[in-house]
């Protein structure tokens, strides 16, 4: 295996009524994460998302290219995309090439605030993408 | 045989007049939904499905969404008093929190309630955390939520009634409304009413 370390496998999760879809993939190092989330243990769910993204981030190079296209997200899934967001910012601040998008709907400000609300404390930049 | 049913001794469930009542005062005070009981996941996802039924998803009915969602979540997570409900969630028994939840509108508002039993220790956690968010200006709460949120981002429990209530408070128009009612064992029934405007304020 080469050293982008492509022998990762991809994470892909679809989305049910109450977590998003997932697709993370490693060979292209596009990551997303769509839809609704409300959980009853958020934790539970996003664990297999940071231990991925840990291992994505430690055994590969690649530039990361990663899309949040929420629609819906409670406030214990709010700490887990927070979480996602630092481990993103870790990795740009010690030289990672990282693109974040943040994708809102035109009649939706309330997700485009929540957004620039996680932006304020990150280094990296947020790129707001309205639809 | 069907009659046994019909003028069977009712004994002390509701009668057709008491539910008669209830139809009547669910429907003059614009209920959306209102249900009493064990607020597993699942019911909690049926409800809210309802809930965005109603009308069409605006920012308005969205907030309101998003306060059904955390009020009914506090219930089922920290509710003093629990049933068992069989393979609810991950398949499994588990206790989940009993409580009441109202989803309704006046002329000006939309308004989620939520009641439930609490223990002592709760109460004075909960009183803590409403007069704290009372006292805060829109500038205040952001910070304490913030604040919140990066506490308890790595928690092994990631749920936190605290952050919340702080979600709460900012997507209601008014500030929260909240009761204390003493009940015989020493607990408290805790009902918390957030408010939203239907319409925007343009004068203020």
């Amino acid at each position: 295996m080469d050293n982008k370390g492509v022998c990762m496998d991809n994470l892909v999760l679809e989305a049910t009524k109450i977590t998003p879809k997932v697709h993370f993939d490693a060979t292209s190092g596009v990551l997303e994460i769509a839809g609704d989330s409300y959980p009853e243990h958020s934790l539970q769910f996003y664990e297999q998302v940071f231990t991925w993204l840990d291992d994505f981030i430690g055994q590969t190079t690649l530039p990361i290219t990663f899309h949040f296209r929420l629609f819906y997200f409670n406030t214990s899934s709010s700490k887990c995309i927070l979480n996602i967001l630092e481990r993103l910012d870790e990795a740009y601040r010690r030289g990672r090439q990282v693109s974040l998008y943040w994708h809102y709907r035109e009649d939706d400000e309330d997700i485009r605030e929540s957004g620039e609300e996680f932006a304020e404390d990150l280094s990296l930049a947020f790129q707001f993408v309205k639809h | 045989m069907t009659e046994q049913y019909l003028s069977g001794n009712f004994g002390g469930d509701m009668m057709a007049e008491d539910l008669f009542g209830l139809y009547q005062d669910l429907s003059q005070r614009k209920i959306w939904l209102a249900f009493k009981g064990a607020i597993s996941q699942d019911i909690l996802v049926e409800l809210g499905t309802l809930l965005k039924s109603k009308s069409v998803l605006d920012r308005k009915v969205k907030r309101l969404f998003a306060i059904f969602v955390e009020m009914a979540q506090n219930i089922l997570h920290y509710s003093a008093e629990t049933e068992t409900v069989p393979f609810s969630g991950n398949g499994t028994a588990q206790p989940v929190g009993v409580g009441v939840i109202v989803v309704s509108e006046s002329a000006d508002d939309y308004l989620v309630s939520a009641g439930n039993v609490v223990t002592d220790k709760q109460m004075t956690y909960l009183r803590e955390q409403c007069e704290r968010i009372h006292r805060a200006d829109p500038g205040q709460l952001k910070q304490y939520y913030e604040d919140q949120r990066k506490a308890g981002r790595s928690m092994s429990d990631s749920k936190g009634a605290g952050l919340g209530l702080l979600d709460i408070a900012r997507k209601a128009d008014f500030p929260l409304e909240y009761e204390m009612r003493p009940i015989p064992d020493g607990r408290a029934f805790f009902v918390l009413t957030a408010r939203i405007a239907k319409f925007n304020k343009q004068f203020t």
